[in-house]
């Protein structure tokens, strides 16, 4: 089952010229971000003297900011801490909203009506301002900023989780392992979830993006990382009273958080093409 | 044609009701209307300057006391006693909440001063009950009494001699509200909207207030030093500098205060904007907060004021449009000592201090930065991400905090800090007005010593030099004073700032302040 | 239908009591004395503090808490601002007209725009125009907001002066509040009399460069999803016999496909809310409009409890509300949905 997924991907992306870009960029995301000290000339913290505002030239590739660092460094950096908070987003929603979704949709009952209850009232709140309000009881900062991002995704994976588990639950094959006496556990993690894993997979992708996005708006606001730390949201608040002057501190951070959203959008919906030809159409 | 003669006439009648409206960009949101419990700029330019007046005031752009809602005065030979002779005919303003029936009389220069003063007065707790300038300036102890001789002479009994005195009566806080109004709120229990919807005598009458955006006042037609010469003044609270100057290019404002230091030379180029600027008598420090550790230890203040690259705020946050500070007066009041030794950025001693001190390895700290521009500092954020890089070579790794203007003021009141950004416009001139209200022991309590400290040696001098009348002696108590400030580095001074006014050409009228507020009483638009 | 209505409405009720305890749970999970967290620094005075800890109802158990909690959303009353003392209803009702206003600019413009953008690439699927659309709306998707923001002041602001920096109008126009919608407050005779069609043109160009900002997402995802909701229903078999029954191409698609298409589209604008006030909180930070997003942002900042509390129940239970009333919509309009209750 699962070979036949990846060589339809394969294909998918052979004939899709986007979806074969947006793969090279992610990778291209994760090569940067991993060998990030190895890739920046500077120290993406360190105040150069006489420095400040230098256009992109020979010494600082991308010029420097308001301050004196270079900002090609703090770019790399920056993705660096993207890729983080895109992975723990991923592994947080993941690892609950499966096991939670999935606990709904197999047992059901009273659980399972709490649950959606809980569900729907988190989603009643925008996932910004649900975030703000988190940072505004955990205190700004980039960790608390990663927390209140990865609670805001859990409820849509949740409630995936809860569908997809409640379509298989009646099917044949697992009505079958179910009389040959398999238990909860095992019918749950090893017949059900792996049937499921196409639409989670997409849904995850699109988890890191918005994951990114979502902490960038946070840090822009002041109410994420806080200062030196790189992350391109904090970047572009400091680079608002440049936008004259030294326009490049605003377009840079701002295009290297469209590209990777935009590589792994596009890419989420070449893996929804590729992995389920039911959504297709979309 | 119909139409054409419809647009002329709507055309024409614009021009001819046309009502001169200036409109100002502000930095901040006032704290309050009431001058009294503000001690910040930018609250002073909303209430103290527009709407009200005191006993005496600075003349225009000058530090130079000139009579106001006193005609003439006479201290007494011991200094412990000021009768104020009032002016007649002194109306307060008629707003949509209040009609006054009787003209400015002695009842509310009373009123005005025992509500700060005595604790059991019916006013004294609303709008909080903390009168920072009263208290720090001891205006509480120093006055004994205040004598009412009749309807226009009032006399101040002292309890002892005090030098600055009259110049404190030019200070926003010894501003003279209404009785009368107070009266009328407290029968109708809305004691509250004395310093929400406040009553003056000032050149201009509060009209409207929307938070965080704008003020609107109406001229006041019957000021007794002569009806302003705009009808309508608007506050448009602007807190990004970069915004308020592209308001200005775009004409959206008439005069900007303190534009991006980034933005000053294309403002200087572009034809019918003007920019002004002088040296401001104004001092930019982080405190230390001395009663916290490790803040007690005066070897690491020392320790970290050397290690601070200060040139490098001069030149990055300040664009050079300052000079470092080494005392807390700043060089253009009287008895600034020249002797303090220059500072000195010197990293390898910064660290031998630090270790001395007991911290080899450093420590961790909080340093609250400025959420506003200030006259002293025109972006905190950006000096202390400078200062935190600076301090992490010798170990210290600073944390930035920061909160909104009034919200940082309240809290620094209370010493909830550990280092602080901040700074000081001085008041009247008078080198008191800085080192009382900020480094005395007495201040601690008022809130407005924000490192706390409370040096006897210090603090005996500044009261000594209170009260002699001849300046030269003052100045030697205020020299010596200095020096004690230099060894115990309660601050670490960054800069004397320059500050600057933009405004479009067609304002005349406007007079450079040298104690940093913005007075509208005599501009107009041509 | 009228007991599936009950049912909704009073499952409306229970979502709006779990969104009470959601805000109120969340202000007591902050780390701190929660009298000193509500009130401020007047706390520091200890006959103040007890005054206002029996005021809140601070020294009761917390189910007594939560009922009087709810007792006071009953009336109005969700408490005191920390920073202005003023209450919160009262500056979230200054506030609301401000992002209503541009909210719905923004999802008109966004809808004028993309419905017939999505139709256009429906019907010529697969063709250039299609494709470049598609592109074009996935990366107006995955843009951040706030940086697409700076680039529009940058372009149409600053290089061009196009448009003015900030606020809703020129500060030299004092209007009179009727609704607190400007563009139908400047056009009242009081206005137009004193200062003729001027305010209107000004509130108009400072409401532009925002409104196309904040409707930048919901056009990408309104022409998406007129594409594919058209598709869908050009795709059904009623479509196909109704062509063969000799129909034009022009019939078919306005009688039959874009009036059933209709339906999903209007279930999403009523979700488009969601999307308005996440828009809200960045577009209003950057282009400084007085509404509910720079409200809600300078609030979390100040760590103003009472404002965050307040506005968060507030706006929760608009969304909610709308998201019903969008149910209810989409249930009559689609018959089918009637019979099974789910």
């Amino acid at each position: 089952m699962k070979n036949e997924l990846i060589k339809n991907l394969i294909n998918n992306l052979k004939s899709n010229k986007m979806g074969l870009i947006s793969l090279i960029m992610i990778i291209l995301f994760f090569i940067i971000a991993i060998f990030a000290p190895l890739i920046a000339p500077f120290d993406p913290t360190f105040i150069h003297e006489n420095a400040l505002r230098l256009a992109p030239g020979e010494r600082f590739l991308l010029g420097t900011d308001d301050v004196g660092r270079d900002i090609l460094s703090r770019l790399v950096y920056g993705g660096r801490l993207s890729l983080g908070i895109g992975l723990m987003v991923v592994i947080f929603t993941t690892v609950v909203g499966t096991l939670w979704g999935a606990l709904c949709g197999y047992f059901q009952g009273s659980f399972d009506t709490f649950s959606m209850r809980l569900m729907d009232l988190i989603l009643s709140l925008p996932s910004i301002l649900l975030a703000m309000v988190v940072v505004a009881i955990l205190g700004p900062g980039f960790l608390n900023a990663i927390i209140a991002v990865s609670i805001v995704a859990v409820p849509s994976f949740v409630r995936l989780t809860r569908a997809q588990v409640l379509v298989e639950k009646n099917k044949n094959y697992v009505v079958a392992s179910k009389m040959f006496g398999a238990s909860h556990l095992r019918l749950i993690f090893r017949v059900i979830l792996p049937n499921c894993f196409s639409p989670l997979l997409v849904q995850a992708t699109l988890n890191f993006s918005e994951g990114i996005l979502n902490a960038a708006a946070l840090g822009f606001l002041g109410l994420g990382a806080q200062a030196p730390t790189p992350e391109w949201g904090t970047m572009l608040a400091d680079a608002r009273g440049y936008i004259e002057q030294s326009p490049w501190m605003v377009t840079l951070p701002g295009l290297c958080i469209l590209l990777t959203v935009l590589s792994f959008n596009i890419f989420g919906d070449v893996l929804r093409d590729a992995l389920d030809p039911k959504l297709r159409g979309r | 044609m119909k139409i054409i003669l419809l647009v002329l006439s709507l055309m024409l009648s614009l021009n001819l009701s046309a009502e001169t409206t200036f409109i100002y960009c502000s930095e901040g949101s006032p704290s309050s209307f009431n001058p009294q419990v503000t001690t910040d700029g930018t609250s002073n330019n909303a209430s103290g300057h527009t709407l009200y007046d005191r006993l005496v005031d600075f003349k225009e752009g000058t530090t130079q006391i000139e009579p106001s809602l006193a005609k003439k005065w006479e201290v007494s030979k011991d200094g412990l006693s000021y009768k104020f002779y009032l002016r007649a005919g002194i109306k307060f303003a008629g707003t949509k909440y209040f009609s006054p029936t009787r003209d400015f009389n002695a009842d509310d220069v009373l009123f005005s001063f025992n509500r700060q003063r005595i604790k059991t007065h019916p006013y004294h707790n609303v709008g909080g009950g903390r009168y920072e300038y009263f208290t720090s300036m001891e205006m509480d102890k120093l006055i004994v009494d205040i004598k009412k001789i009749d309807d226009h002479t009032v006399e101040f009994i002292l309890n002892k001699p005090e030098a600055p005195f009259l110049a404190n009566l030019a200070m926003s806080f010894a501003s003279i509200l209404s009785k009368e109004y107070a009266d009328k709120l407290e029968k109708e229990n809305h004691k509250n909207d004395i310093d929400q919807l406040p009553v003056g005598t000032g050149p201009f009458i509060f009209s409207s207030y929307q938070k965080d955006n704008l003020i609107r006042y109406l001229a006041n037609k019957d000021y007794f030093k002569g009806a302003p010469k705009i009808d309508k003044l608007v506050f448009s609270i602007t807190p990004d500098a970069n915004v308020r100057v592209q308001k200005l290019k775009a004409g959206e404002c008439h005069l900007v205060i303190e534009p991006a230091p980034a933005d000053l030379s294309s403002l200087k180029k572009i034809a019918n904007i003007r920019v002004i600027s002088a040296a401001g008598l104004n001092v930019g420090y982080v405190a230390y907060n001395t009663q916290k550790k490790p803040f007690d230890n005066k070897l690491v203040r020392q320790a970290l004021d050397l290690a601070m690259n200060k040139q490098s705020y001069i030149d990055a946050v300040y664009l050079g449009n300052a000079e470092i500070a080494k005392n807390p007066l700043p060089p253009t009041i009287w008895s600034y000592s020249k002797k303090t030794p220059d500072h000195k950025f010197n990293l390898k001693l910064a660290q031998e201090l630090l270790t001395k001190a007991g911290h080899p390895q450093g420590f961790e700290v909080t340093m609250w930065t400025l959420p506003v521009t200030r006259p002293y500092n025109p972006n905190g954020k950006k000096m202390g991400e400078l200062i935190q890089a600076d301090l992490a070579k010798i170990g210290v790794k600073v944390k930035l905090i920061s909160f909104d203007w009034p919200t940082y003021l309240s809290k620094s009141r209370m010493g909830e800090h550990q280092m602080i950004q901040m700074g000081w416009t001085g008041d009247n001139g008078d080198p008191d007005n800085f080192l009382n209200i900020l480094l005395s022991c007495g201040s601690i309590e008022s809130g407005s010593n924000l490192a706390r400290w409370c040096n006897q040696d210090f603090n005996k001098l500044i009261d000594d030099a209170r009260l002699i009348s001849d300046q030269k002696k003052r100045s030697e108590k205020y020299l010596a004073a200095q020096k004690i400030f230099d060894e115990e580095k309660p601050w670490s001074p960054i800069a004397h700032s320059m500050v600057f006014r933009a405004m479009s050409t067609k304002v005349h009228g406007y007079v450079m302040d040298p104690l940093g507020g913005d007075i509208f009483t005599n501009v107009q638009l041509r | 239908m009228l007991s599936l209505v009950l049912k909704k409405i009073f499952g409306l009720f229970a979502t709006l009591l779990g969104v009470a305890l959601m805000t109120f749970i969340l202000v007591r999970l902050v780390p701190g004395d929660p009298v000193m967290l509500l009130i401020g620094e007047r706390g520091a005075d200890p006959a103040v503090y007890l005054e206002m800890k029996q005021k809140l109802g601070l020294d009761q158990p917390l189910p007594k808490q939560f009922i009087s909690y709810l007792k006071n959303i009953s009336h109005g009353d969700l408490g005191e601002s920390i920073v202005s003392h003023r209450p919160v209803i009262e500056e979230f009702s200054e506030r609301f007209p401000a992002t209503m206003e541009l909210g719905l600019l923004a999802l008109l413009w966004a809808v004028v725009l993309g419905i017939p953008l999505g139709i256009y690439c429906a019907v010529y699927r697969g063709k250039t125009f299609d494709q470049l659309m598609t592109s074009i709306s996935l990366v107006g998707y995955s843009m951040p907001i706030f940086w697409w923001g700076l680039i529009l002041i940058i372009i149409f602001s600053v290089k061009l002066g196009l448009t003015p920096v900030s606020g809703r109008i020129n500060v030299l126009f004092e209007i009179p509040t009727w609704t607190g919608f400007y563009l139908l407050d400047t056009l009242q005779k009081s206005v137009i009399e004193t200062d003729g069609f001027a305010p209107f043109k000004s509130a108009l160009s400072h409401l532009i460069l925002p409104a196309l900002c904040m409707g930048t997402i919901p056009l990408a995802v309104i022409t998406r999803m007129t594409r594919s909701a058209l598709l869908e229903v050009l795709g059904e078999d009623y479509i196909r016999t109704a062509h063969a029954k000799g129909n034009s191409m022009r019939r078919v698609l306005w009688v039959h496909a874009f009036r059933n298409a209709l339906i999903p589209i209007i279930t999403i604008l009523g979700l488009m809310l969601g999307s308005v006030v996440t828009g809200a909180i960045l577009t209003e930070n950057i282009f400084s409009w007085p509404g509910l997003g720079k409200w809600m942002v300078a609030s979390v900042t100040a760590r103003d409890y009472p404002v965050v509390q307040g506005g968060v129940l507030l706006i929760a239970s608009i969304i909610v509300i709308t998201n019903m009333l969008t149910d209810l919509v989409y249930i009559w309009a689609n018959p089918k949905l009637q019979e099974n209750n789910h």
